[in-house]
């Protein structure tokens, strides 16, 4: 099976296009073939080679993927399956660090919501220009502190009433200045 | 008998039984009917619904699931103690919280087992709030609507593709509480469509389309019947609602199919209320067919045919989906009231096969291995068209082998086909070299394995066919055959190796090489693996097998009787009938358009099922008076002088034989529409206006049993055939035409089905997408495909599992399909294709 772009009709296996309009790497290719050699086949080789490509790449793309489905002779589905199960596998670029930000009644009344974005915003213009998330925002219901706040949880570190300015210069703290423009690749 | 080694105490009660098996099968033989949602015995045990646990009495009261525990010496169990019903309610309630409970407007209402489970158990009065969160309804997929708010992740939809189907189009993803059922990227499903998951759903998590209906279900009427095709002879249970197809499901109990469903039997069955149904009898006058009554209609039928008959010989021939009955009777009414000799079944695939091949070796012109040997066998060899495509019941079986129970399973096929996930090994053999293949492992047994074939050493003609196969060293072949010598040796070491090998033989129009020499090869082959293995032929159409039996063959009369056994036939009977050999429809398209003064085609269309170089039309056109009994206005039938409109698939009464030798009913699930008759209705009807009466009713069925028989015994091998020499070596130029047998679509009927059109359009040309890039074809282009007789034009289809080099053409398309393209059945054709 080749991996290119084309757009094909039914195939039975999801022989639509994959995730982006990129074509694999080659690279990658070579990388899941070399790993094939080395780990053992069937389910519990599955397993290991998904393990070396997160690790490799911090994710296991769609596209890469459909490439190991087709190598171990599964549907995409069944592969997307092991990727979604095990917490240490995933599709998506995992950040570096998790920032909580509690949005649960309590907080959402004095000002989580407000919190939440002001932090997104700083973290996106801190973003390199490959898109590769150093840092996870994610809003949580609840941290359980819901008398001081809002609350968010930087990497087990609990902040309670928390404005959006202080919510700004954590993120500051932990990035470093929003880089000027022409910086930005 | 080994005493039952096993004792266990169920509710008291003290009992006995053999080791190793499943609790929830002990209790349901002890007539304890456990609840569960997730439990099938088609699949690999799960527990996963935790509805059916009971309680351990002897091991500190533990809740065991009954499905997926296996029982032991000493147990002792409780499945009604109080806190086996508190976890039953208890889990229930935790499944009900997250259903959308939209019960009185769902289509599964009073059909739906989390509703009878809640009636059954209850859920307690101190229940968790309503907590469901909505997800959204997939309605984006073909025919298949998926509402994850109802589903309750049993999970039988995902291990039924994954175990049985071999698809695994769905499956599980996230976990815990978020698990859900879905795709990959949650695309539209894009699969074999065969409809187990909407069957297997307990709950309205899935649903078909096309079936939405708002007649409840137990309004429905329905009749469990036999789905007419293909040959594997499925149980499936027809719905309808005042004459309306409602729906077509499949239980899992009793049946040899054991509640699978295929693409065709699921939902081809539209076709039934196709608006191209003919609804009246046609005569021609004046040139153009015109609409008459059925008197009208018959008594012109039966006057031509009285006087074509009187003028020369008239050619019959019966579509190999009539039933044994109409077969039985098209015989009969050709020999004995017609007098013509010339009677045959369609040109389908499988005939030739078993009349012409596996006859020559067995003592019967019958496979001698069925369902029941696949799911025993422990190595299984594929031959020929591809299961996957053409008998979709012996994939899945194929399937379960491979992925359950790990038999090694070999495809040998020069295309791409549904099994090479599964098969161990795919051997890509030459096309049209399969015989080769056959006869040079049958060279290797001789040769290395010289114990297994003692047997046939008695065989009369021995000594003449190992002669024959000297030539056929793996060495010798190889050019041939495309496969090494040192993988022909393997293979067959693993094939004498096995104990109980199975050899499964597809055929169909399409499929390149002889299948007669084919199916010698193959049953010869089987005879030297000794008695414990098996040959399988899979007949083209339904009842290839059926009407081989009963006698709709122009070499053959009933009951496999030859030509110089009239005599004992007649005394059964009572009537005259024929000892004469007759032509078969290729034959009869070869002797010219003068030959036949007359024509009766019931079933039959020879412009679809013939390739262009037989030029069928010419020869329809010549024939002097022609009636064709159909359920459509076929090509055929736009050139008869008499079209019958009859009734079709489970419109039809009668019994029908299936590929592994089976007899099975044919019910009338559906009426067929105004104006069409049954076929057995038209043929008795037929030969009374011209002066005899053939039998009906119980009359003809204790004629028939009488006759045919029925109850063979298993074929043996009993002769063997020298064998010609090896083919030459082809160099293919230009794309491979792979034009056997479609998953989608088998020829006339399923060509007509609106949803089967909908999923797989027939005039389109499957190419790999590396390919069309060289050609500079872009998907749905219209490209030529050509060959030295004829030209089609399609719409181009990216596939990326068409192996490259190879195109897809379907044998009969809406307009022109691939059999324009051949010069003759089994031909390997190359194919030139060009943008348009």
């Amino acid at each position: 099976m080749q991996f290119t772009d084309d757009i094909t009709d039914s195939g039975f296996f999801g022989s639509e296009g994959g995730d982006g309009a990129e074509a694999l790497d080659p690279a990658v290719i070579e990388l899941v073939d070399e790993l094939l050699v080395r780990e053992p086949s069937g389910r519990e080789g599955l397993i290991r080679v998904l393990l070396a490509l997160q690790q490799t790449f911090d994710r296991v793309s769609w596209r890469v993927q459909e490439l190991v489905a087709d190598r171990f002779g599964l549907s995409p589905a069944q592969v997307a399956g092991v990727v979604s199960y095990y917490p240490k596998l995933s599709a998506e670029r995992q950040g570096r660090l998790k920032f909580d930000v509690c949005t649960g009644t309590a907080c959402f009344l004095c000002g989580g919501e407000g919190v939440l974005q002001q932090i997104t915003r700083a973290v996106d213009e801190r973003r390199p220009g490959d898109g590769e998330p150093i840092l996870d925002v994610r809003g949580q219901r609840c941290l359980a502190v819901c008398g001081r706040g809002p609350v968010i949880r930087v990497e087990d570190q609990a902040h309670t009433v928390v404005s959006a300015e202080v919510a700004e210069g954590l993120a500051v703290d932990l990035l470093g200045p929003a880089p000027a423009p022409e910086d930005e690749r | 008998m080994e005493a039952l080694p096993v004792s266990l105490t169920i509710n008291g009660r003290p009992v006995r039984t053999a080791r190793h098996r499943l609790l929830i099968h002990v209790l349901s033989e002890l007539g304890i009917r456990v609840p569960t949602l997730c439990h099938d015995d088609r699949l690999t045990p799960y527990g996963g619904c935790r509805m059916c646990v009971v309680e351990r009495l002897d091991a500190s009261g533990d809740l065991v699931p009954a499905c997926s525990t296996r029982i032991q010496d000493g147990m002792v169990i409780s499945t009604d103690s109080p806190a086996v019903v508190d976890a039953r309610q208890q889990q229930l309630q935790l499944l009900a919280l997250n259903h959308r409970m939209d019960c009185p407007v769902c289509e599964r209402n009073s059909d739906c087992r989390l509703q009878d489970l809640i009636h059954e158990i209850g859920i307690p009065d101190d229940s968790l709030p309503f907590d469901f969160e909505p997800a959204p309804r997939d309605e984006a997929s073909p025919v298949i609507i998926r509402d994850p708010g109802k589903c309750v992740v049993c999970g039988r939809c995902v291990r039924l593709c994954e175990e049985v189907q071999g698809v695994a189009a769905l499956a599980f993803l996230g976990r815990g509480i978020d698990t859900r059922v879905g795709t990959f990227l949650d695309r539209p499903l894009d699969c074999e469509f065969c409809g187990q998951c909407v069957n297997a759903c307990p709950v309205g998590a899935l649903v078909a389309q096309p079936y939405a209906s708002s007649t409840p279900v137990w309004q429905r009427t329905r009749v469990r019947t036999t789905c007419s095709f293909c040959s594997c002879g499925c149980e499936v249970s027809v719905e309808s609602h005042q004459g309306r197809l409602e729906r077509v499901t499949s239980k899992s109990d009793g049946a040899h199919s054991r509640g699978k469903l295929c693409v065709k039997g699921w939902l081809g069955l539209d076709v039934v209320a196709s608006p191209e149904r003919l609804r009246s009898p046609l005569v021609r006058k004046n040139g153009t067919l015109v609409e008459v009554s059925w008197e009208e209609g018959l008594a012109s039928a039966a006057d031509g045919l009285r006087r074509a008959a009187g003028r020369g010989p008239v050619m019959v021939a019966g579509g190999g989906r009539l039933s044994c009955e109409d077969g039985y009777l098209l015989q009969a009414f050709a020999r004995e009231v017609l007098r013509t000799p010339h009677v045959d079944m369609a040109p389908v695939g499988g005939a030739r096969a078993l009349v012409d091949g596996v006859w020559e070796v067995f003592d019967r012109p019958r496979s001698n291995a069925g369902f029941d040997e696949i799911r025993q066998a422990d190595f299984v060899l594929v031959i020929g068209s591809d299961p996957s495509r053409s008998h979709p019941l012996v994939k899945t079986e194929l399937v379960q082998a491979a992925v359950q129970r790990g038999v090694p399973v070999i495809a040998v096929s020069p295309v791409a086909g549904g099994l090479d996930r599964h098969a161990v090994d795919v051997l890509r053999v030459t096309p049209g070299a399969v015989r080769d293949l056959l006869v040079a492992m049958a060279h290797r047994l001789l040769v290395v394995e010289s114990g297994s074939s003692r047997r046939i050493q008695h065989l009369p003609g021995f000594d003449a066919w190992r002669e024959s196969v000297e030539a056929f060293s793996p060495d010798e072949v190889t050019c041939a055959t495309g496969i090494a010598p040192d993988q022909v040796d393997r293979l067959t070491r693993e094939l004498a190796a096995a104990a109980r090998p199975v050899l499964i033989m597809g055929t169909g129009s399409g499929v390149p090489g002889d299948e007669a020499a084919v199916a010698c090869a193959a049953a010869t082959l089987t005879a030297l693996l000794g008695s414990a293995a098996g040959l399988m032929v899979l007949g083209g159409r339904s009842n290839v097998q059926g009407l081989i039996d009963v006698g709709l063959h122009p070499r053959l009369l009933p009951g496999h009787r030859l030509m110089n056994q009239t005599v004992e036939l007649e005394d059964l009977t009572g009537r005259a009938t024929l000892s004469e050999t007759g032509w078969s429809v290729s034959d009869w398209v070869a002797a010219g358009p003068d030959a036949a003064s007359g024509l009766f085609l019931m079933g039959v269309d020879p412009i679809d099922l013939l390739p262009r170089g037989e030029d069928p039309r010419r020869v329809l056109e010549g024939a002097g008076f022609s009636v064709v009994v159909d359920a459509f206005r076929t090509s055929t039938a736009e050139r008869a002088d008499v079209v019958l409109p009859a009734a079709i698939l489970s419109e039809r009464e009668g019994t029908t034989v299936g590929a592994d030798g089976e007899r099975r009913p044919l019910r009338r699930a559906l009426d067929p529409p105004p104006g069409a008759r049954s076929d057995t209705e038209i043929v008795t009807e037929l030969a009374r206006r011209m002066g005899s009466s053939l039998p009906s009713g119980e009359e003809l069925l204790s004629e028939m049993d009488r006759v045919v028989g029925w109850n063979w015994p298993r074929s043996q091998p009993h002769r063997l055939n020298p064998v010609g020499p090896p083919r030459e070596a082809i160099r293919a130029t230009g794309f491979l035409l792979d034009a056997a047998p479609q998953l989608f679509h088998s020829g006339s009927v399923t060509m007509r089905s609106g949803l089967l059109q909908e999923l797989s359009p027939t005039v389109a040309v499957r190419i790999n997408p590396a390919d069309a890039r060289a050609l500079g074809v872009a998907r749905g282009e219209v490209v030529a495909v050509s060959s030295e007789k004829g030209e089609v034009l399609l719409r181009a289809r990216l596939d990326r599992t068409v192996l490259k080099g190879t195109v897809v053409v379907p044998w009969v398309g809406s307009r022109d399909g691939a059999s324009t393209l051949y010069e003759g059945v089994g031909e390997v054709l190359s194919v030139k294709v060009r943008r348009v």
